[in-house]
């Protein structure tokens, strides 16, 4: 029996006067892929940003891995690797401070070398020594994936991490966060438009509407769907929506 | 009239969002602008004795004051004009047939406009600093027209030497040097704190700096004194610039850095530390190499001296909020202006009382980040 790694109860969100999320319930499992679908603009990234603590919820809990965001932020945090956006990252700063400053943030004692192999396996060694305000889009995406990945995180929250990835890096994530899922190292929330993922990766899916999860599909619908073709997972999204 | 401007109607449309979301913040806005206002009144009332040295001052030393509102106007109308430029190449509707007259409209617009804000808002407060001091009228007038005119020189001035198109202009990383390559990454705060030297490094490029340097060359191929006075002039005027910008870096570094870092466990007094470390050193080693120039050049030391704690005083009090808040995620304009408006105060009943009680209030911001 895996453990409950993200305990998301009854959230509620928003932003001034607009009500974002509206009641999000949901639990994550160790070992799990789960999926975050939805149109734009309903409530994806507010999700993930009230699961990394950068948003405090108007109502409802979060628990990571036991620990309440509200009540036990730093407790939450320490268990949480969080891929920002590639926007956010810090220009005046090359790859390789990056790295060091989160993982100081983080507490750590030295930088997972597994970390850094994947880092040469993105072929990003070489711009490690460069500012960041050099880098391409999907650059960045590959420091903000190994930023998250940084202090062995029970959970990690991905914002459309593979956007901007050319597919050589983007199956280097995919089969790493693979890896730590199969020893039952972490679960993966994954905010994503791309329905491939979804058939191919995810173990578990839930689709926001409106600010709340009207759909979840469990690993063995999933996998149905995945032995019925590629177009059947778009066909049940549509029936959703 | 403004749909047939795009880029001006885009920008108005802008600015009418933003006003609406203001809405949505009313308390905030309110205690801001209530604020400003008691800060404003509380220095009118304090200094109003002092206000009819202050415009006689301003008259007798005219061309002083022409020449620098001129170079301030120039200056701040030349960057404007630039970042116009910038913005208007990769803005939006950078692809949309927008006309080279229509685009040059909304440049000259969202350039002069801070400006004409600016001179309005100087103006209401000569004017009120005029009543508060009960300055004759025709006095404060003449000053007055002395500023608007400066200004419009200035801005003239500004407009036509100001580089047009360049689009690598505002780029951040071309003066701050290449990194040292190294094999080694082990966890460190070490380049959060030298964030904000990196940020004044990047502001301080050539292009920026060159008006700035012009003044004070200005003032000493005026006063006809020697090289070395001259040199040492600019010395600590390029230090007090880069001082000054370090002071402003840190709230810049220190509310990006903790966006970047809200996820993670980071616990304030290591933030706090980490990003004022080096800038803290920085303002020391700077502030007593100024101390020294300054003292080289026959200033009495004990002048002197109170300048630099009175500096180091403002450096640790304005660190003190900019890490408290940009950890809190909150703008620190109002803490400022009282924390800095109540050090005024007493600066003025008490010489000399600011410094100890700027390190208090340091000590009671810090205090307050602690218990976040």
């Amino acid at each position: 029996m895996t453990s409950i790694v993200l305990d998301v109860r009854d959230v509620h969100a928003r932003y001034g006067k607009h009500e974002v999320l509206r009641g999000v319930t949901l639990q994550v499992r160790t070992g799990q892929w789960f999926c975050l679908l939805g149109p734009n603009g309903v409530g994806k990234s507010t999700l993930l940003h009230c699961v990394a603590a950068r948003l405090v919820p108007s109502a409802g809990d979060i628990l990571v891995c036991g620990h309440s965001v509200r009540t036990h932020t730093v407790d939450a945090k320490r268990k949480l690797g969080f891929g920002c956006a590639p926007e956010q990252l810090p220009g005046l700063l090359t790859g390789r401070q990056c790295l060091e400053v989160y993982a100081n943030a983080k507490g750590l004692e030295r930088i997972d070398p597994e970390v850094l192999e994947l880092a040469e396996a993105l072929k990003f060694s070489s711009y490690l020594d460069r500012f960041v305000d050099t880098y391409s889009l999907g650059t960045r995406q590959k420091l903000c994936v190994l930023l998250a990945l940084l202090g062995e995180p029970a959970l990690v929250v991905l914002d459309e991490a593979f956007n901007g990835l050319d597919p050589a890096s983007a199956l280097v994530v995919k089969r790493h966060l693979q890896e730590r899922l199969a020893a039952n190292r972490c679960a993966v929330m994954l905010a994503t438009h791309s329905l491939d993922i979804v058939e191919h990766y995810a173990d578990k899916a839930a689709l926001l509407l409106d600010g709340r999860v009207v759909r979840e599909w469990s690993d063995s619908e999933i996998a149905a769907m995945r032995q019925q073709g590629a177009a059947r997972f778009e066909e049940a999204l549509a029936q959703s929506g | 009239m403004l749909r047939r401007h795009p880029l001006l109607f885009a920008e108005w449309l802008a600015a009418c969002n933003l006003l609406r979301r203001a809405q949505a913040h009313v308390p905030t806005v309110l205690a801001a602008v209530l604020g400003v206002f008691a800060a404003l009144a509380v220095f009118l009332l304090t200094f109003a004795p002092r206000f009819r040295a202050v415009f006689e001052g301003l008259l007798e030393y005219r061309v002083l004051t022409i020449a620098t509102v001129a170079l301030y106007a120039a200056f701040a109308v030349g960057k404007q004009r630039e970042r116009a430029e910038v913005r208007y190449t990769q803005f939006w509707l950078a692809a949309a047939p927008v006309r080279q007259y229509s685009r040059t409209l909304a440049i000259l617009v969202v350039t002069l406009l801070p400006l004409t804000a600016q001179l309005f808002a100087v103006c209401v407060l000569l004017a009120t600093m005029g009543i508060a001091g009960s300055v004759d009228a025709a006095v404060v007038g003449k000053v007055m027209l002395w500023v608007a005119v400066a200004t419009i020189m200035g801005a003239t001035a500004g407009w036509w030497s100001a580089r047009r198109s360049r689009a690598d202009a505002l780029e951040g990383s071309r003066y701050v040097g290449a990194a040292k390559p190294r094999t080694e990454t082990v966890p460190s705060a070490a380049a959060l704190s030298g964030w904000p030297i990196a940020q004044v490094r990047a502001w301080g490029r050539p292009e920026n700096l060159r008006i700035l340097v012009l003044i004070p060359a200005l003032f000493a191929v005026q006063a006809g004194s020697s090289a070395v006075h001259g040199l040492s002039v600019l010395a600590i005027w390029v230090l007090g610039g880069y001082l000054s910008g370090l002071l402003r870096a840190v709230w810049q570094a220190g509310s990006a850095a903790s966006d970047w870092l809200r996820s993670t466990p980071i616990p304030f007094a290591q933030f706090a530390w980490a990003m004022t470390r080096k800038a803290l050193l920085h303002q020391l080693v700077g502030t007593a190499v100024a101390a020294a120039v300054m003292i080289s050049l026959g200033a009495p030391w004990p002048s002197t001296l109170y300048v630099s704690a009175l500096w180091l005083a403002i450096v640790l009090l304005s660190y003190s909020i900019f890490v408290v808040d940009a950890y809190r995620s909150r703008q620190p304009l109002v803490r400022l202006i009282l924390s800095f408006a109540t050090l005024a105060i007493v600066e003025a009943r008490e010489h000399g009382w600011s410094i100890p009680l700027a390190a208090l209030f340091a000590a009671w911001h810090l205090r307050a980040g602690a218990k976040t």
